[in-house]
Formats: structure tokens, sequence, C-alpha cells
């Protein structure tokens, strides 16, 4: 069941009328049946995989809790105790959750390491083998990948991690523990929900709110547009160059790579909106997952605007631990001694980013030009920071002040060029292409190619290419207002309800007529489903 | 206090870290001088300042920090 489907609305329409038509107690129930009917219509195999990292986690998350209970009882029961004493206890408590949490996570990224990566681990020994003139060991194997595994894995994992650090109490019921894993609208392409944000609002009653839904359906409407008249618009451009990639200047290349960039984006962020939208039908306020990315100054900004709820998780999850071990502290130190104080700040935290970059790009899939696309990302925002003193310099010997325009200009300009040089591994079948490519940009570009009808050889129309044009423009123009701290759609419901509901109607008939569909035609799956 | 403003002064001597009372607020600080910050504090005084306790509120001021080292001190 696809979200750009008549299945999927009709679907939606389904929970929505059978959630407020049930008596409160029984709502969240609905959901989670609804969510697992939606799940076992995609592949009613990979239920398994869901049951399994639910009923682990919400176990793991149990006796983790059990632990925390019985260390904060001790220190009730012996009050007198020093601070040597609940040292001890707690060391104790720590040891015995250490393990749990361990089990559970090995458990689960385990499932996750062997249904996305055991086959690109087995053909890289295999290959190194034979290299070595050994014959290959490790057969491939025709995996299953669950659907949304990399999103539920993750937010189940979070839940127990924090559980492990008490942050709060582990959920007492498992079915309502199941819904946070496997509530419907996440689960093909996130966001990646924290228990603490998104628990409680799928367990409450939630009351029909007529405003609410009508801001769900314009965010719907929003997100169907970007993704059905930009993104599978643009899909057709970037499939002929990058498919054909030898027989166009490297200009083009590069506008392909651009135009790539943009459909992910409206692709991904489009399906959020989805999402998000079905979420509020139902009284339920997801994370945010964009941040309109491309108005980012900075990699490591553009990486606070693009997949928050990744980003976060990498940050929370990952990021911290690694950056406060006693190993990088140790390293801290040691080259504050040797190198400075700037160099002994900046490098140890330079390399954990680089370390959590690696696994950005390996979260995306099982090959080289995913990790590329990490250590590039990772690389940047490594150098930038190291680099830091150098630009101040530089920007006090050309008297440019940081937050001038056009030097916000010129760095959102430079960061979309490094983004889109990134989107050659991401987008390209393989390595090699992606290399190949990038050489072809940059020894073969020739703007004039851009002109002389050369757009027109792209596998779209002048109409088409007109109409992302002017699609675009929107996208800039409410990108930019938003930014300026407009809430667009509380501005919007200040107009005659006439009008609102004309716009309304605006919006749904562009998304039927201009819209990539037809006779024969399926939405193209999102990107990031697959992921 | 005495100890923890030798660490403060020691990672960032250009910050008058007594009267600052917005370090991060102000982005006096950023979060590679607070993982740095962290990790002397863990050492120095014996303690666990975890992931959940790096809020702006926790770090924009020495006496801020300092009530958490010793909230976590006498856990």
């Amino acid at each position: 069941m696809r979200f750009v489907s008549i299945e999927f609305l009709t679907f939606l329409a389904g929970v929505f009328l059978l959630y407020y038509q049930l008596p409160g107690k029984f709502r969240w129930i609905v959901l989670l049946i609804a969510s697992y009917a939606f799940y076992a219509v995609f592949d009613y195999r990979c239920l398994l995989f869901i049951l399994i990292t639910t009923l682990s986690t919400y176990y793991a998350a149990r006796l983790l809790g059990r632990e925390n209970q019985r260390y904060e009882r001790l220190l009730a029961d012996n009050p007198h105790w020093k601070r040597l004493e609940k040292k001890a206890a707690k060391a104790q408590a720590t040891r015995k959750k250490r393990r749990i949490l361990l089990l559970a996570l090995l458990l689960n990224f385990g499932i996750l390491a062997v249904l996305k990566y055991y086959n690109f681990f087995a053909a890289n020994v295999d290959s190194l083998l034979l290299q070595l003139g050994v014959q290959p060991v490790l057969p491939q194997f025709s995996l299953l990948l669950p659907l949304g595994i990399s999103f539920y894995t993750f937010q189940a994992a979070g839940y127990v991690i924090d559980v492990y650090r008490n942050k709060y109490a582990p959920d007492g019921s498992l079915f309502r523990y199941a819904l946070f894993v496997s509530f419907f609208p996440q689960l093909v392409q996130g966001p990646i929900g924290r228990y603490d944000q998104l628990a409680q609002q799928l367990y409450q009653p939630h009351r029909f709110d007529f405003t609410r839904c009508r801001y769900a359906l314009q965010l719907m409407l929003w997100g169907y547009f970007k993704k059905t008249v930009i993104a599978d618009r643009l899909a057709v451009l970037v499939t002929t160059v990058f498919d054909n990639y030898t027989s166009f200047d490297g200009a083009l290349l590069f506008l392909a790579a651009a135009a790539y960039g943009v459909q992910i984006y409206t692709d991904f962020s489009g399906g959020i909106d989805i999402i998000r939208g079905a979420a509020q039908y139902l009284g339920i306020e997801m994370a945010e997952n964009f941040r309109r990315p491309y108005f980012a100054c900075s990699i490591s900004e553009f990486w606070r605007r693009w997949h928050i709820t990744l980003g976060a998780w990498m940050k929370d999850y990952l990021f911290y631990p690694l950056a406060l071990s006693k190993p990088l502290n140790k390293l801290g130190r040691y080259l504050q001694k040797r190198c400075g104080l700037w160099i002994g700040k900046t490098l140890p935290t330079c390399l954990v980013s680089l370390m959590v970059f690696l696994v950005v790009g390996i979260w995306h899939g099982a090959e080289w030009r995913y990790v590329i696309y990490g250590l590039w990302n990772g690389g940047i925002i490594a150098f930038s920071t190291l680099a830091a003193p150098l630009y101040k310099q530089l920007r006090q010997l050309f008297h440019i002040q940081e937050n001038s325009l056009p030097y916000r200009l010129f760095m959102m300009l430079r960061t979309f060029l490094l983004v889109t040089l990134g989107r050659y591994f991401v987008r390209s079948s393989s390595l090699p292409q992606a290399w190949a490519m990038l050489k072809q940009s940059f020894t073969d570009f020739h703007l004039s190619a851009l002109g002389n009808g050369g757009l027109l050889h792209l596998g779209l129309s002048n109409r088409a290419l007109l109409l992302i044009g002017l699609c675009l423009l929107l996208l800039l123009a409410v990108g930019i207002l938003q930014e300026k701290g407009y809430r667009l759609r509380e501005q919007v419901d200040k107009w005659p309800v006439p009008v609102q509901f004309a716009l309304e109607l605006a919006a749904i008939f562009s998304v039927l007529l201009f819209g990539v569909y037809g006779p024969g035609y399926n939405a193209a799956d999102f990107i990031y489903m697959q992921f | 206090m005495k100890e923890l403003l030798e660490i403060l002064r020691t990672l960032r001597p250009d910050i008058d870290f007594e009267h600052e009372t917005a370090l991060v607020d102000k982005a006096l600080i950023d979060s590679f001088d607070i993982v740095r910050i962290v990790g002397e504090c863990n050492d120095v005084f014996d303690i666990e300042i975890d992931v959940d306790d790096l809020l702006p509120e926790n770090f924009n001021s020495a006496a801020a920090m300092w009530e958490l080292i010793q909230t976590l001190m006498n856990e």
C-alpha cells in the first residue's frame, strides 16, 4: 500500500472513522490493529521481524527498569551510605544493566546487520580472497529486507537506551509499546520518533478537531504536491542522465546531480508531510524531520535541518557517548599538551564526527558509495571545524560580516555545491559510476551545453521544465516565508473561509492535474523507503 | 568551585567564567567546549555527566555547572 494511492487514502479514511467512532479507551487499539494490518499488506513475512524487535526491546526495557528501581530502593533503604558505597552500588547496577542493554542492541542491530549488510560483507570478503588467490567462501543469499527496518530498529533502540539511562520508566503494556514501534504512518520512512514525545500521544484518546483536520489536509496536500508534481517529474530527468551519463556534457551531469538533490528533498520531505498529516488527522503530532535544509550555510547546519530525527538520534546515542568516552578525553588531553588548546579540543571531536557520518552513510545502504557519502560529509565537517580559525581570519582580512546577506547567500550556495557533489554517490548505481561522473563533470564541463536546447534532451518537455521551474519558485517563496518565521497555515486560517476552501480545492486539483500520473503509471516509490 | 573555575580557565582562557551567565545562549562556548569540559569534570570530580545532562541551562554559567556537579556527586 503506497502513500500515493487510493488504497492508502481509503485506508486512512477507514482508520479515521473507526478511531473517532469508538469510545476513547479503544482508540489506541484501532491504531495498533491498523498498523499491523498496514505492515502485513506490504509483506506479511516482515511481521516476524518487527515482532522480534518489539518483544526483545520491551522485555529488555522492563528488566532495565527493574534494575533502576532496585538501585533506587537500595539508596532509599540505606540513607547513611557515603559516596563510595553509593558508587559501588551504582557500578554493580550499571554492570547488570549494561549486559541487558548489550544483548538487546546486539540482537536488534544484529538482525539489521545480517539482513541489510551480510551480502555486502560477504561480497567484499570473497573479492579480497579472490585477489589473494583463495576460493570464495561466503555465499550470497537472497535476504528479505523488512520495510522500514532501519527506522523502527533505531526507534526501539533509542527507547531501550533511554530506559538504561533512567530517563523514564519502561512502558507497562506490551501492546501499547507495540503501537509505539509500529505506528503505521512512520513505518515506511520514519521519522524516528522518541518514546517520551510520541508514546503518550498514541495512547491518549484524541477528540475530533476540525481546525486540526484542516491543517492535516493542507499538510498532506503539500506533501503530495512535492512528491507527485516535483519529485516524480524530476525523477524522469535524473534517471535519463544518470542511466546514460556517458552521452551528456559535464554541465548537464552536474545539473542532474543538483536536480537529484531537489528530487530527494521533495520526495523525502513530501513523504514526511504526508505521514505527519496522516498522524495529525488522528490527533498525533509527529517529530519534524526537515527545516528547509537548502537554506543551510554549512554542511553541519545542513545536517541539523535534513533528516533531523536521524541526526538527533546519532547525536544522542552515538556522538555524545563516543565524544564523552574516556579514551577520547585522554586523547584530547594528550593533544592539548602536544599541539595546543584548539587541536586538543577539536581533533578528537572531529574524529567522532567522522565515525558518526560513516555510520550515517552505512545506514543508507550496504554499498561503498554510501560509505564514501558518509565520509564526504563527515570529512567536510571535520575540515571546516579544524579550519574555523583560518576562516575567521580571512573574514576579518576582507572585512566580511558573518551575518551579512551576501555572505550568507555565498555560504548557502557553497553548501549546496558541496551537498550536490555528495549526491553523485547516492544516486549513481555504483562507486565507479560516481567517480566517472564526477570526473566527467570537472573535465568536460561546458556551460554552453545548458543552452542550445540541451535541456530538452533530458527526458522532459519544455512544458514540464517550465512547470518544475514555477513549482521550485513556489517552494522557494514558501521556504523564505517560513525562514522569516511566518506560520503559513495559521495565516491561511485567518483568510475568509471561501478563499481557504478555494485554495484547498486548487491544491487538490493541481496535484491531480500536474502530478505524474496516467494510465499504466504508478507513482514512484519513496526513495527513503529503500533505506 | 575553585577547581571547576580552574578547568574552565584552562580550556577557555578568553572567557570570564566568574561573571558570565549565558555561555551557551550567547554561543560563547560550543559543543566542542562542552565535550572537553564534561570530560575534565568527569575525571576531576569522579562523576558521570550523562548525555541527558547536556542541556543549555546546565552549562550557561560556572555556577550552573557547579550545581550539576554537586548533584551528581551527591547521587
